[in-house]
């Protein structure tokens, strides 16, 4: 009895080897796609055409020629697209490192919820995949390349990992975070935009804005997608240009934190309460600074940068969208089943927003 | 009664001469004014000078015959006759019997040629004792004592093998696990009639288990690291004619202990040790590991070692579990080879040998550039294991882990660490579980 229970235990152990995963395949038999983009075809309905680009790997890896692959087709679904794709390469596609996805923009001028299915269903897609927005086309942007890049698609990896530039323009947005934003009442969601290159560089200094719709509400410049990543306290590293009352000045900040609060009075209606504290140093500027003005020169940062801020927030108001989540704020202090989001929508559009900043200037950025 | 005496004296010459008869058997009698005394010792194992010196010279110089007698009986080492048994067994072991007319005394008059000390060169460290074991019992327990001065330490004789080498169990009694010892003895007592001629073979039987795959006796030959476990109260077993001492009980961790750990400073020794681990874990697990993320999960590495690993194996012909076998046997054909050559030929066959592996194979395209690196990786690493036997074990478990992790990938290599650990934890070295740290935690509150 007790060796057969033994035995028993072994064998239902040893079933567990079987959930290894798709059987052997040795590396050099794999074409590995590095990047994902899906566009719309002109003319034709709920057609989509999808890019796929495959990594060729080069036997010399000392030199290392970033050299890569595009292959295209057109169907109704991406399912139906990879499965023809598959017929088209000779070796096995492996979406282990499709670590990018991007979307033409074409695409997001429409609800984007069923583009998103296969992506997130797919057991080898990772959901940590960055996701973003090409312009003019997913496929242009997949096709860029950059001098600088070793390996296919690594600029882009490295852009949006953060292991490599850390920029406070680019927006990073994972698949799996995408789409939350995107499914979540009382937060829309954003994706950074990659213009196609044009001298061999990447541009990423946009963003789009989704509405309740699953639609692209609105694009930001990059001033504005700046002042987003930093409302998302995303962002440490930002520089503040301050140009007022004969003052020229660039701060570069070393912290910066934000705080968001719906204020409730008894009468008032409720406002929302930004608190953003940052702190830096002066990094240069047009004409003489005194160390004796630095709370001056601060405080004049203060109100440049306050008045940013909220015609950023207002904007977002009059567009109905909600990009930093204070929905999700209110449903989580004000709880009432089921009938907080909907207070929240008829709120929303009338909030008062009451935006506090506080500069704090470490130094002028001179030796006494 | 005394002429009875006499009768029996003249059987027990009479049955050593018969029952040893062999041409270096030496039979003498010593005359001087009617009075006589027999001598028979094996002369290749006896000492002449000493016999001369001792036994003969004084023969001549002490007038009566009962001085005699009485100056052979204070000599240092002096037995009476016991039985026939005994007394085979003093001549084979380097006594010389002297009959006076009314008494038989033996003599131990031994030469040992084989007595010499040399420097280590299994466990070698780098500021501990130089000296190892010598392949004579008698050195041996005196290279212990002049390191172990306490009148606790106890060591018992005993004869073993069908060639009746003598064996010493040395043990702290003040320390030793009464259980424990009772345990080996018992156990030594069962092997009784096995031919055995080193301490390896020993340790063999003494296991319990007939096919074993890591060691649970340890072998050593380093006489500080037997003072040192000693103390810890385990059991030293050192047998005649060989260099290496088991230790008693040992665990896992015993083996991945140098003696240098103790010698160096603390953070030194830390540090040491979790390099000793690292290495043991790269040189089981790589083969395996690259096995599974060449073949089976890809998506596991960063794109960019990815796609290195696949530019790397474009011009290899076969697939990842080949290229892996292939080179890992060439490697452990290197390292045999190297143990068995002359030392003379023994550095041109690794080098040629390391060449043709290195560079050829690579550029040949038989292999890729990364898999030298990992079998370099793991042929280095596995030395890092202080204690040999352990390394050797482990030398047999990476083959297990790569033909797990070639049929099923990542999770066959994580199923194949938790089924080793199991193993692990199973074993037991004489009552000590094999994976416990801090064996003798209890005697150790005595110290």
């Amino acid at each position: 009895m007790k060796i057969q229970a033994k035995r028993s235990i072994l064998l239902a152990l040893s079933l567990l080897l079987l959930l290894g995963g798709c059987g052997y395949k040795d590396l050099d038999k794999r074409f590995f796609v590095v990047g994902i983009g899906v566009d719309k075809v002109e003319n034709k309905e709920n057609v989509y055409k999808i890019t796929l680009k495959l990594a060729v790997p080069s036997a010399d890896i000392i030199k290392g020629s970033s050299e890569f692959e595009i292959i295209t087709e057109e169907a109704e679904t991406i399912a139906e697209a990879v499965r023809i794709l598959k017929s088209k390469v000779d070796k096995e596609l492996d979406f282990g490192h499709a670590k990018i996805i991007i979307l033409g923009e074409s695409v997001t001028d429409e609800d984007i919820t069923s583009l998103l299915y296969w992506f997130v269903r797919r057991r080898d897609i990772q959901k940590i995949a960055w996701m973003a927005v090409g312009d003019p086309s997913a496929e242009e942007v997949l096709k860029g390349k950059t001098k600088s890049e070793r390996i296919p698609s690594n600029s882009l990896f490295l852009s949006f990992g953060r292991s490599g530039t850390e920029s406070a323009y680019i927006i990073s947005k994972y698949l799996f975070q995408f789409r939350r934003e995107l499914f979540n009442t009382g937060r829309n969601a954003v994706l950074p935009v990659i213009q196609a290159p044009k001298d061999d560089l990447f541009e990423i200094n946009q963003a789009i804005v989704f509405n309740d719709d699953r639609k692209q509400e609105m694009k930001l410049n990059s001033a504005e997608t700046r002042l987003l990543n930093v409302l998302n306290n995303t962002i440490d590293k930002i520089d503040v240009k301050v140009n007022k009352e004969d003052q020229y000045f660039i701060i570069a900040t070393e912290s910066i934190s934000v705080h968001y609060k719906i204020v409730e009075g008894h009468e008032k209606s409720p406002e929302l309460r930004v608190d953003l504290k940052l702190t830096g140093i002066l990094e240069e500027a047009k004409q003489r600074l005194f160390e004796n003005k630095m709370e001056y020169y601060g405080k004049i940062a203060s109100i440049d940068i306050k008045n940013e801020i909220e015609k950023l927030l207002v904007k977002f108001q009059e567009a109905n969208v909600d990009p930093l989540g204070f929905g999700l704020l209110y449903q989580a202090t004000h709880f009432q089943n089921d009938t907080e989001m909907k207070e929240w929508q008829e709120l929303y559009p009338s909030l008062k927003i009451d935006v506090h900043v506080d500069t704090e200037l470490e130094g002028v950025g001179l030796v006494k | 009664m005394k002429q009875q005496f006499e009768k029996s004296l003249e059987s027990i010459k009479l049955l050593l001469k018969t029952k040893l008869k062999s041409d270096d058997l030496i039979n003498q009698q010593l005359h001087r004014d009617n009075q006589c005394v027999e001598i028979i010792y094996i002369k290749s194992i006896c000492d002449s000078q000493t016999i001369d010196l001792k036994i003969m010279k004084p023969f001549f110089e002490i007038n009566s015959i009962e001085a005699y007698e009485m100056y052979i009986r204070s000599l240092p080492e002096n037995k009476s006759y016991q039985s026939e048994q005994v007394a085979i067994n003093n001549l084979l072991r380097g006594h010389v019997a002297i009959f006076t007319p009314t008494k038989c005394i033996f003599i131990d008059v031994k030469k040992i040629v084989n007595n010499n000390i040399f420097e280590t060169t299994v466990e070698s460290t780098l500021q501990g004792p130089k000296n190892a074991l010598s392949e004579d019992l008698a050195t041996n327990l005196n290279l212990i004592r002049h390191r172990y001065h306490l009148q606790s330490l106890t060591v018992e004789l005993k004869a073993v093998s069908q060639t009746n080498l003598q064996l010493a169990l040395l043990f702290d009694k003040s320390k030793v696990d009464s259980e424990l010892l009772a345990k080996v003895q018992k156990k030594l007592a069962s092997i009784d009639k096995q031919k055995i001629e080193s301490s390896a073979q020993l340790q063999r039987y003494l296991n319990n288990q007939k096919r074993r795959l890591f060691p649970t006796i340890m072998i050593t030959e380093r006489p500080d690291r037997i003072s040192f476990n000693l103390l810890k109260g385990k059991i030293a077993v050192l047998i005649e004619g060989s260099q290496f001492a088991l230790i008693i009980p040992s665990v896992f961790f015993d083996f991945m202990s140098s003696m240098d750990d103790k010698y160096q400073s603390y953070w030194v020794t830390k540090s040491l040790v979790i390099l000793r681990y690292t290495g043991l874990f790269i040189s089981t697990f790589l083969p395996g590991l690259y096995v599974a993320f060449s073949a089976f999960n890809p998506e596991v590495l960063r794109v960019q070692l990815t796609l290195s690993i696949s530019g790397s194996r474009m011009s290899v012909p076969f697939p990842a579990y080949l290229e892996v076998l292939f080179m890992l046997l060439m490697m452990e054909m290197l390292v045999e080879a190297s143990i068995r050559l002359p030392k003379s030929i023994g550095s041109t066959a690794t080098t040629v040998g390391g060449l043709i592996l290195g560079q050829a194979a690579t550029q040949a395209g038989l292999v890729s550039n990364i898999m030298i690196i990992i079998v370099a990786a793991v042929a280095i690493s596995n030395f890092v294991v202080p204690i040999n036997e352990m390394g050797f074990s482990f030398r047999v478990v990476k083959y297990v882990l790569l033909l797990i992790s070639t049929l099923f990938g990542l999770i066959g290599i994580i199923f194949g660490f938790v089924a080793l650990l199991i193993y692990l934890v199973h074993l037991e070295s004489f009552g000590q579980p094999y994976l416990k740290l801090f064996i003798q935690d209890t005697t150790d509150k005595n110290l």
